[in-house]
């Protein structure tokens, strides 16, 4: 298991100040565990709101977790990080081997900066830093690995296309050798045509460098295809794991079975009994599902339901099943 | 058979931006819209979608150019003077926009977007009748407590329901077109499917003609009667969703069916389909066929002029491309 997480939790102010109190919080992460194997892509799916990125920000390290464990068992040294854990120490272990590339080329790249500054802005600070002549040699390596003219450095973000930049934010994160890498909706912005050269290039790139992926999108399709194993969220929680397969084709939770006949082209297995979620100003009590599900009876109002086991490598959270 | 004809596109031409180095939106679009007809507009961005069905509009911007003609119910629009025209997007077209909440006015409440919208038909509406014709039309998209919902302001919605009301207020003046532009882009899979489950029902019932605007082939076709599938500013293929999905014409159309991860595709089992290249730049458009430059049956002749607009056989399926009339 490269990452463990367990029982993590992260809930956000709803309003920042001196003078606020605190109290009213959103609880966007709460109380989830799950393992990805090495080498495998572990995917999220789930609608907005359902707490994919804030898990994925915090197993990168961008958040503060409030409660919970996350380890990570990396080739060279293992990690494990809780509460108590500062920030910056959290970085320094393990930002260089887990890696977030982000959605929006056009918005992650700085247009003033040239490539070279891009590629080379972070990777300065690292410790990996052996000087400029170095670092261009590597770069250039990966630039031909990923498809890309190794004569590239002086340009700017403004000189390229969407998929060519989505490109380069791949090469960014490749210039640290990272063994994790987390992709947040890295094909949502790119055009269909497009999209299909990029996820040939994260699955060849997984191959070629053993890499793990943990890859989050809306979009079903993608995920099915470029993941082994799918965890679907919805109001913070997994409400079923399992490999891509058993997912797409025998959805047992019902927010998934109906997440994947709402697909275009297909019909919806059932009507829900409400448009709208749960509000998640407050901490969960009940299955966060229960007033969309048709199937909800007295228990899934009143108690959570907890991942458990139905079959090899399938979870499911559901009072029903 | 003529009469049914709403809006017929003929030749339109759209360019952008500075005389020495203008933006080819559109290059030549003929498109004909007939009552209760949904035409599906398909393409990736800059291909000239949003740019084709906003003629319908008539709306004169600083730097655009156009050519060609917009005719409704057989008038040229170009030809109407100020008023008339205006008085033509009132009553006669309904916008259903991308991102329902950077559509709607913050400091408005949900009341006064009715009553606004109400009061370009009918200045003199009563609050009254408002408030009674804007609860029907939010029962009609399903909203629940309309009444109280109206004194609501946008931020206290989400987006799916935003997107109900804004279909509701482009429905408030009964208009015979309406043009969904991306309407459910920015939702998610499940409030989507609603959100057009809702749509193909209102469509259906008051026999609208739809022109429905998405880069995502699949809900085109399970919308619309007819496909359009456009690329760098002229519209490579069309014809009934039928004929376009079943028996594609256009190399393009094949591509992006193919580059679609499809059920049961896995990376570990197969590579996806891929299409060389990226989307012309609309500064410079490719000479002949815009897509010559990624097609992989591209031949010499395929870059030296934009190829006819060909009818297949003598049904209503038509494309452009010179390799496929040979064969």
């Amino acid at each position: 298991m490269i990452i463990r997480v367990e029982n993590l939790s992260k809930s956000f102010k709803l309003k920042a100040g001196l003078f606020t109190s605190g109290k009213s919080r959103v609880y966007a992460v709460d109380d989830v565990s799950l393992s990805v194997k090495k080498g495998e892509s572990f995917g999220i799916v789930g609608e907005s709101g359902s707490g994919k990125s804030t898990l994925a920000r915090l197993i990168a390290g961008a958040y503060k977790i409030d409660s919970g464990r996350l380890e990570f068992n990396l080739t060279e040294k293992n990690f494990l990080f809780d509460s108590e854990t500062r920030l910056s120490k959290f970085r320094k272990e393990s930002g260089n081997r887990v890696k977030y590339i982000f959605q929006d080329p056009a918005s992650s790249l700085n247009p003033r900066m040239s490539i070279e500054e891009i590629l080379f802005s972070g990777y300065k600070y690292s410790g990996q830093w052996k000087g400029r002549e170095e670092a261009r040699k590597k770069a250039e390596k990966i630039f031909s690995l990923i498809g890309m003219a190794s004569n590239i450095f002086d340009k700017r973000p403004s000189d390229f296309s969407g998929g060519q930049r989505q490109r380069i934010s791949i090469a960014r994160a490749l210039m640290f050798d990272p063994e994790i890498l987390i992709c947040d909706e890295i094909v949502s912005a790119l055009d269909l045509s497009i999209q299909s050269q990029i996820l040939n290039l994260i699955a060849d790139l997984k191959q070629e460098l053993s890499l793990t992926l943990l890859f989050i999108s809306h979009d079903l399709s993608v995920v099915s295809y470029i993941c082994d194993t799918i965890a679907v969220m919805y109001g913070g929680i997994i409400l079923e794991l399992g490999s891509s397969e058993q997912i797409s084709t025998k959805p047992l939770h019902p927010y998934t079975q109906f997440l994947y006949s709402s697909m275009p082209g297909r019909t919806p297995l059932f009507t829900e009994t409400s448009n709208q979620g749960l509000s998640q100003l407050e901490k969960l009590h009940s299955c966060p599902y229960f007033n969309r599900c048709p199937y909800a009876d007295n228990k899934c109002r009143t108690e959570k339901p907890q991942l458990k086991k139905v079959s090899d490598g399938r979870e499911v959270a559901c009072w029903r099943v | 058979m003529e009469n049914n004809v709403l809006v017929e596109i003929k030749k339109l031409h759209v360019t952008f931006g500075h005389l020495a180095k203008p933006v080819y939106a559109v290059r030549g679009v003929d498109l004909r819209l007939e009552s209760g007809q949904v035409i599906g507009i398909v393409g990736e961005s800059g291909c000239g979608k949003s740019v084709t069905s906003s003629s319908l509009f008539a709306l004169d911007e600083p730097n655009k150019r156009v050519s060609g003609q917009v005719l409704y119910r057989g008038e040229d629009l170009a030809g109407l003077s100020a008023k008339r025209r205006v008085e033509y997007r009132r009553k006669a077209l309904g916008l259903v926009s991308q991102e329902p909440s950077l559509s709607f006015d913050p400091i408005f409440s949900i009341y006064k977007c009715f009553e606004e919208t109400f009061r370009l038909v009918e200045p003199k509406i009563s609050k009254q009748e408002v408030t009674d014709r804007a609860v029907k039309l939010l029962e009609m998209v399903e909203i629940s407590n309309p009444e109280q919902r109206l004194r609501n302001f946008p931020h206290q919605f989400s987006g799916g329901m935003l997107q109900r009301i804004m279909i509701a207020l482009s429905l408030a003046n009964n208009p015979e077109i309406l043009v969904a532009d991306e309407p459910t882009t920015a939702l998610d899979v499940t409030t989507q499917s609603k959100i057009i489950a809702l749509l193909k029902g209102l469509q259906s019932k008051r026999k609208l003609a739809m022109i429905f605007i998405s880069h995502d082939i699949n809900l085109v076709a399970d919308v619309s009667d007819m496909i359009v599938v456009m690329y760098g500013g002229i519209v490579l293929e069309q014809g009934p969703k039928d004929e376009v999905l079943g028996k594609t014409l256009s190399p393009y159309t094949e591509d992006l069916l193919l580059a679609m991860p499809k059920d049961g595709q896995n990376y570990k089992q197969e590579r996806l389909y891929t299409i060389k290249g990226a989307v012309p730049d609309p500064q410079n458009p490719p000479s002949g066929c815009p897509y010559s430059p990624r097609c992989k049956f591209a031949e010499a002749v395929c870059s030296q002029k934009i190829p006819e607009f060909v009818q297949a056989g003598d049904s209503s399926h038509y494309y452009r491309c010179v390799l496929r009339r040979h064969q």
